[in-house]
């Protein structure tokens, strides 16, 4: 671009910009993230400090197909005739183990639904980080995101997809009337759910270029990044069905990212983004299927299983009114990700088969697509040591496939703090 | 077999590519009703059949060429035609079996692979002049050409005058070959002449050659075998030989024998051998000591002229051994050596009298095992008090012994459907179940076909009693035209549940038609009942009720056979046939197109030949035959009958038609009575002669009408004469579950039935501290209707208990009254649930029994069959169920329950205890006619699993390795869900509820 504007501003809006929107840029199923995945500047011993609190809520999901579908029901409807095709507990020890036996035997009628719900529910995301950046010299540098995050379901219910033909049932009408105890045998809960506390910490150390010198455009960055994402975020509950991890559900993950930006006409920058991240193996006690013909959310038993997850990856793109006015600055983004099928080996096969358990689509990966928008206004100034940040967003997922439809929207506060002038 | 072996796939495959024409017929496999096949060149003469690979062997009259001896093997398809294959070798070869009358013939298994056709044993004679001199030996692969021969000799060494019987068997492990052989130059009265024996041959295993063993002879005098006092006359041509491999015993009957007439003269009609065990000989082992002592009169196998009675006769046409089901350690785990437990009957068609008075009875006479002495194995048992779980005492006195009138001891509760004068043409014998076919002309005195008849048993294993003769094949309906009910050879594949005939023009010359059963789902009304159920319910038939001639209230007061189906608002009756004129019962009857029949009845308003003439027509507007009702507000789930007798009620009208039905919405259903517009049931003495006069006359304005007393839906409907019983379960809005047992005294009107309705036991409830509680139970699944004494009649008044199958075991009540009876309309459901007394069945809350399923044509029940759950071997979780055969005393259920309360009751059901047969998937239904049984299991969300699963299914059986395999007819492709199975009335068909409407086997 053309340096026409004073060589001080532009220096100050050109380093501290990236700086600040870099954070977690953590990928979930359950909700879309902001797009933070700008180049860090690379100036010596600077260091950033952030705050933000986002969130947001959502009824409706994605189902396999990418159709639009009630939250609780991506995975489908909750088909209470197959839940004793596995096994059952002791039917001695319970009427009603032997209430779901009875409802495997009664006799499947082609012509209509039978014993299948699909399950309605209202999810609430609210997360707030604390971030911290600490450039060295040469470009190198570390940062550290600790998210702290509340994730409700609540407002569960369910709708009977019975048809007519079959809703006289007894079969049925006595496993329905009494889910909740059935649930609670198994100690299941199809309850509202609501859980606080820390996300997963990421820990990165990366290296980054600025490059300025260039014919036709302003500048070039780029960073690269490879961490450790430590699994400090509760588990999903065993025993609440429509409980969702906070992090990556026990599973340490290694992310290595690669992000750069292309500043052009002095106002205007474009960048990208691409991520993959790798998790450990790790043997953890899951809900599983035990037949293949086992479908929806609920699983009655669970047991210890060897858990390969599956790797996940994500793309993004930008473009960024940059300073338009004064130090205000628009982004518009669209992020990509990609998280592929995890693959459980059970312990014990007699009850939990391996294709049973890994027909589970919730052990599918999931797919999505967010629009993301942001607006920011920079408070840097020449010559100070402390230069603020604050930028609100809204992050609306557009399409996917087994993942929840939860905008979110939040707002940030940022400052960088230059040692070294 | 389900798991064809490799050999047996080979031959198939060339039987189908070598032979140049498909000479067999099958039974209807398609919707139309059914294949004309071809049929053999020549008729039938001789018959055996290979269970192991269910083959059918069958020796042809001459002019056959190399089709006198022809196999074919079961088809991978139960819609699939046999074909057969001629194996008696060629005409080239100059083989004395070629192109000849093949008049005996007998499979023996491999001792060596005894599930392998392609290497059995076939042994078989033809005539030199009159009778067969020789035997010989073939396999379906070797010695075709050139079989190898042993000329027979009698007692004296001198060559037979010919050979009246031929069995054989694995003895020691060795294929061996018995034969009644007269004296030489004499051909009749088997055991009448000096020289008449018992010939053994043992075949070599590598060249097939036999053996010449030991010759037992068997002229009746004095010390011979089958006579005590003065000499016993054998009067009877034809002797029955029959070999058992378990008791490791050679029996022989004679058609008929004579005592001396002065007093001690004593004749039996059984004789017994063993086998030796290294070389080829017979020793003979009185079957039973001291004719003069143990027989007396009327004792089924032995008689004497005791007491001025004169001569005593005794026959023997046809017997075959039967081992029960209740023997506690599996029998096919028992082989060439004596068997040492359970039980072993011998089955005997005769009895007291000559061949032409006994031809139509057929008796179970117990045989000794488990004895100390090895020799007394085998042996006539004593039937005297026993709690040991088998008869192990030889007999020593006449009152040891069943009479031809005991009921333990007569097949199908009394004679078959044709003349005594008649014998039987072939009888089989498997499982718990005797089979026997008549053949000739539908007559006013002879129902043709193949009858079945089925034991019941006491709390120790012991037959009880046999279920009452019942029409297994199918007659008259088909649109087959060219398929006779006269049968001359069957055999009843338990592997497939389907059976194999060859039928007859009525004399028995013209047996050349092969035929299989096969599965229909027709849906064109007017081809067959089958049809007209199709038609009519189209979203599935849920529910049936058989009106035969063992149905309480019905079969001995009304000669009209009817059966009601329910479906969808919808309840089709349907006649059946009618009630035959049998042996005691009157007015003759006179059939029409070998119309289907049932057993006797003493109705005096019978069916005319017109109108049975019109019994494939099941047209919607042929309401004399086919009746469509609607109304009901959902899903038929059962359907039942009050009962009826003349002590009941006002005697004009306490009989209805009962209807549960499940709604079409999240709600309780209700119970229904088919009545007049005034309420009315009917009088079936007088008022039921068709579907379109008497109670079915448009006039009476019947409809469905809500019996609203009845809480919750129905799910079972009983009555066995006493009261009526609905199993009923609620859901109520709150979630809570009721199940329900209601009683109704029968009364005459739907308001004075409904106002009876009381719950005789209610889940949840203790209606007095722990007296008769079943606080603990709060699901009914299933109920039977028991009695505490025994018999074949209908269960006496004060007898009748009820039995209840509850997620807290089995409970049963124990009221001395009975539970019909009526305490008045003053009483409480409370005070009616403490009269029954209703006490837990110890030992029975271990494990849930959802289900529980009894025989048809029992008049007393006291046998059933139930699934309960079993854990995973290596889980805590229950995934599997194990099916019981429960067998009571007639005490009332107060702790002997089961054969052996010991023993494992996955090892009741069948001879194989392993764990793939021990445990089956979740089972929905089980029926079982003693020897045919299926299930119904649930392991897909989407479909049900029809199979079949007999009782012996070991190689040396029926060669089962996989339980679960499925009847993969095309007829049930459209199939998931399956209600019921029963027997069709006298229509000789199997009927399957299920989503597609029926499907028939016949």
């Amino acid at each position: 671009m053309k340096r026409s504007i004073s060589s001080m501003m532009l220096l100050a809006t050109l380093l501290l910009s990236p700086a600040v929107l870099y954070s977690s840029s953590q990928k979930f199923f359950y909700r879309a993230g902001p797009y933070e995945t700008e180049p860090r500047f690379e100036r010596n011993c600077l260091s950033t400090f952030k705050a933000d609190v986002w969130g947001g809520t959502s009824k409706k999901g994605y189902n396999g197909n990418g159709d639009k579908t009630d939250i609780l029901n991506i995975y489908g409807y909750a088909d209470a005739k197959a839940w004793a095709v596995g096994g059952v507990l002791d039917p001695a020890s319970s009427q009603y183990n032997a209430d779901i036996a009875a409802l495997l035997i009664a006799p499947p009628n082609p012509s209509g639904t039978f014993a299948e719900l699909k399950y309605t529910g209202k999810f609430t995301f609210i997360q707030g980080d604390l971030y911290w950046a600490q450039n060295f010299s040469k470009g190198f540098f570390f940062d550290i995101n600790l998210p702290i995050q509340r994730l409700t379901m609540e407002d569960i219910g369910y709708v009977d997809e019975t048809s007519a033909s079959n809703a006289g049932s007894v079969a049925w009408r006595t496993v329905k009337a009494n889910l909740d105890d059935i649930y609670a045998q198994y100690g299941l809960s199809a309850g509202a759910y609501k859980h606080t506390g820390l996300g997963d910490m990421r820990i990165m150390g990366g290296w980054t270029i600025n490059h300025e010198d260039m014919q036709n455009i302003d500048f070039f960055d780029a960073t690269i990044k490879i961490g450790v994402s430590i699994p400090t975020a509760k588990k999903k509950s065993i025993s609440q069905i429509f409980s969702v991890p906070g992090g990556y559900n026990g599973h340490v993950g290694v992310p290595i990212t690669f992000d750069m930006a292309l500043g052009m006409y002095e106002w205007f920058t474009f960048g990208a983004h691409i991520e993959g991240m790798f998790f450990n193996k790790k043997t953890q006690t899951m809900s599983m299927y035990t037949s293949t013909q086992q479908s929806g959310p609920v699983k009655l038993l669970s047991g210890e299983a060897k858990v390969d997850m599956g790797s996940l990856w994500d793309i993004g793109v930008y473009a960024k009114a940059d300073h338009i006015f004064k130090g205000l600055s628009f982004l518009f983004g669209y992020t990509y990700s990609n998280k592929s099928s995890d693959t459980l080996t059970p312990e014990n096969t007699a009850i939990f088969p391996t294709a049973a358990v890994n027909s589970d689509p919730s052990l599918q990966g999931w797919k999505r697509q967010d629009i993301n928008i942001r607006a920011e206004y920079d408070f840097a100034q020449e010559g100070r040591r402390y230069n603020p940040i604050v930028g609100v967003c809204y992050n609306m997922p557009v399409a996917g496939k087994y993942i929840f439809k939860t905008w979110t929207v939040g707002g940030d506060v940022a400052v960088n703090v230059t040692w070294d002038f | 077999m389900k798991n064809y072996s490799q050999h047996t796939r080979v031959l198939l495959a060339l039987s189908l590519l070598l032979t140049p024409v498909a000479h067999a017929l099958i039974g209807p496999a398609s919707t139309t009703g059914g294949t004309a096949g071809q049929t053999f060149p020549t008729a039938a003469l001789s018959k055996s059949f290979h269970t192991p690979s269910g083959t059918w062997v069958a020796g042809l009259t001459t002019g056959a060429g190399d089709n006198s001896i022809v196999y074919a093997t079961r088809p991978s398809s139960p819609d699939t035609a046999p074909t057969f294959t001629g194996i008696a070798g060629s005409t080239a070869t100059n083989n004395v079996l070629n192109n000849a009358d093949i008049n005996f013939l007998r499979v023996i298994q491999d001792p060596a692979n005894r599930a392998n056709f392609s290497t059995a044993y076939i042994v078989s004679t033809t005539n030199t002049t009159t009778l067969p001199t020789s035997v010989y030996v073939l396999t379906a692969t070797a010695q075709n050409n050139s079989p190898q021969r042993l000329i027979l000799l009698d007692g004296a060494g001198l060559q037979t005058g010919g050979m009246l019987a031929l069995t054989g068997g694995v003895s020691n492990s060795i294929g061996t070959v018995f034969a009644a052989v007269k004296a030489n130059g004499a051909t009749t009265n088997f055991a009448a002449t000096t020289g008449d024996a018992i010939r053994i041959a043992k075949i070599d295993a590598t060249t097939l050659a036999m053996t010449s063993g030991f010759i037992a002879t068997v002229a009746t005098s004095a010390s011979g075998i089958f006579a005590a006092g003065a000499n016993g006359t054998a009067t009877g041509s034809t002797p029955t030989l029959v070999y058992d491999e378990i008791l490791g015993r050679l029996y022989v009957g004679l058609n008929q024998i004579v005592s001396g007439a002065t007093n001690g003269n004593a004749v039996t009609s059984i004789g017994m051998f063993s086998v030796d065990s290294s070389t080829p000989a017979l020793t003979n082992i009185a079957f039973a000591p001291t004719l003069g002592t143990v027989f007396t009169s009327s004792q089924i196998v032995g008689g004497s002229a005791n007491n001025g009675s004169g001569a005593a006769t005794v026959s023997v046409n046809k017997m075959r051994v039967m081992h029960t089901s209740t023997t506690p350690v599996p029998v096919a785990n028992i082989t060439d050596t004596p068997a040492t437990t359970g039980y072993a009957y011998l089955i005997v068609n005769g009895g007291w009298g000559t061949a032409t008075t006994t031809g139509n009875q057929v008796y179970s006479v117990p045989l000794v095992v488990n004895n100390a002495t090895a020799a007394n194995n085998g042996k006539l048992a004593s039937v005297g008090t026993q709690t040991t779980y088998k008869f192990d005492t030889p007999v020593s006195a006449g009152a040891d012994l069943y009479t031809t009138s005991t009921a333990q001891a007569r097949v199908g509760n009394g004679t078959l459907p044709m003349a005594a004068s008649s014998t039987i043409t072939d009888m089989w014998v498997d499982g718990d179940a005797v089979y026997c076919s008549i053949g000739g002309a539908a007559t006013a005195i002879n129902n043709p076909g193949v009858w079945k008849s089925q034991a019941m048993f006491d709390q120790y294993g012991a037959i009880a009693y046999w279920t009452d003769w019942e029409k297994v094949t199918p007659a008259g309906f088909s649109a087959v035209t060219n398929r006779s009910t006269a049968i001359s050879f069957f055999a009843v594949d338990a592997y497939t549940g389907q059976i194999w005939g060859v039928n007859n023009t009525g004399d028995g010359t013209n047996a050349t038609n092969l035929y299989l059963t096969g599965w229909n789902n027709s849906t064109t009304a007017t081809a067959s009942l089958t049809g007209f159920i199709n038609s009519n319910l189209e979203d599935g038939c849920f529910s049936v009720l058989d009106m035969n001639s063992s149905t309480t209230g019905w079969g001995a007061n009304n000669a009209i056979r009817m059966a009601l189906f329910g479906g969808l608002n919808t309840v089709c009756f349907a006649m059946t046939g009618s009630a035959s004129y049998g042996v005691t019962g009157t007015p003759p009857l006179t059939f029409a197109n070998g119309a289907a029949s049932s057993l006797t009845s003493t109705a005096t308003t019978v069916l005319t030949s017109a109108y049975l003439a019109t019994l494939a027509d099941y047209t919607a507007t042929n309401t004399n035959i086919g009746l469509v009702t609607t109304g009901l507000p959902g899903r038929v789930n059962c359907l039942g009958y009050t009962g009826w007798s003349a002590n009941n009620g006002s005697n004009s009208t306490p009989a209805f038609f009962l209807a549960g039905v499940q709604p079409e919405e999240d709600a309780d259903g209700g119970l229904y009575a088919y009545a007049t517009s005034a309420g009315r049931g009917f009088n079936p003495t007088t008022q039921i002669t068709d579907l379109k006069g008497g109670f079915f006359a448009t006039a009476n304005n019947n409809t469905w009408q809500e019996l609203s007393n009845v809480v919750g839906t129905p799910v079972k409907i009983m009555s066995r004469g006493g009261a009526l019983y609905v199993l009923s379960q609620s859901v109520s809005d709150d979630g809570g579950r009721t199940d329900y047992i209601f009683r109704a005294t029968l009364t005459d009107t739907v308001t004075n039935l409904n106002n009876s309705f009381l719950a005789i036991a209610t889940s949840g409830i203790a209606p007095s501290g722990n007296n008769s509680s079943l606080a603990t139970a709060t699901r009914f699944y299933d109920f039977m209707i028991t009695s505490t004494v025994g018999g074949t009649t209908a269960v006496p008044t004060g007898c009748e208990q009820l039995m209840v199958l509850t997620d807290d075991g089995i409970y049963t009540t124990t009221c001395a009254d009975g539970t019909q009876k009526d305490y008045g309309a003053s009483t409480t459901s409370l005070a009616l649930q403490l009269n029954a007394g209703w006490v837990q069945i110890p030992g029975s809350d271990a494990n849930i029994e959802m289900m529980a399923s009894e025989t048809d044509r029992q008049r007393n029940p006291h046998t059933f069959w139930s699934s309960s759950f079993v854990p995973n071997a290596t889980t805590p979780y229950y995934n599997s169920q194990v099916m019981a055969q429960l067998n009571s005393n007639y005490a009332g259920f107060t702790g002997t329950f089961g054969i052996n309360p010991s023993e494992s009751k996955a090892g009741v059901w069948n001879s194989d205890s392993t764990a793939s047969f021990a445990k089956l998937p979740l089972l929905r239904n089980i029926y079982s006619d003693g020897s045919r049984r299926f299930i119904v299991y649930a392991n897909d969300v989407t479909r049900h699993t029809l199979a079949a699963l007999p009782y012996n299914v070991g190689s040396n059986n029926w060669n089962v390795t996989d339980p679960q395999a499925p009847i993969s007819s095309s007829a049930f492709s459209a199939v998931t869900a399956y209600y019921w199975i029963a027997q069709i009335g006298s229509t000789g068909k199997l009927m399957v509820g299920t989503n597609n409407g029926v499907v028939s086997l016949e």
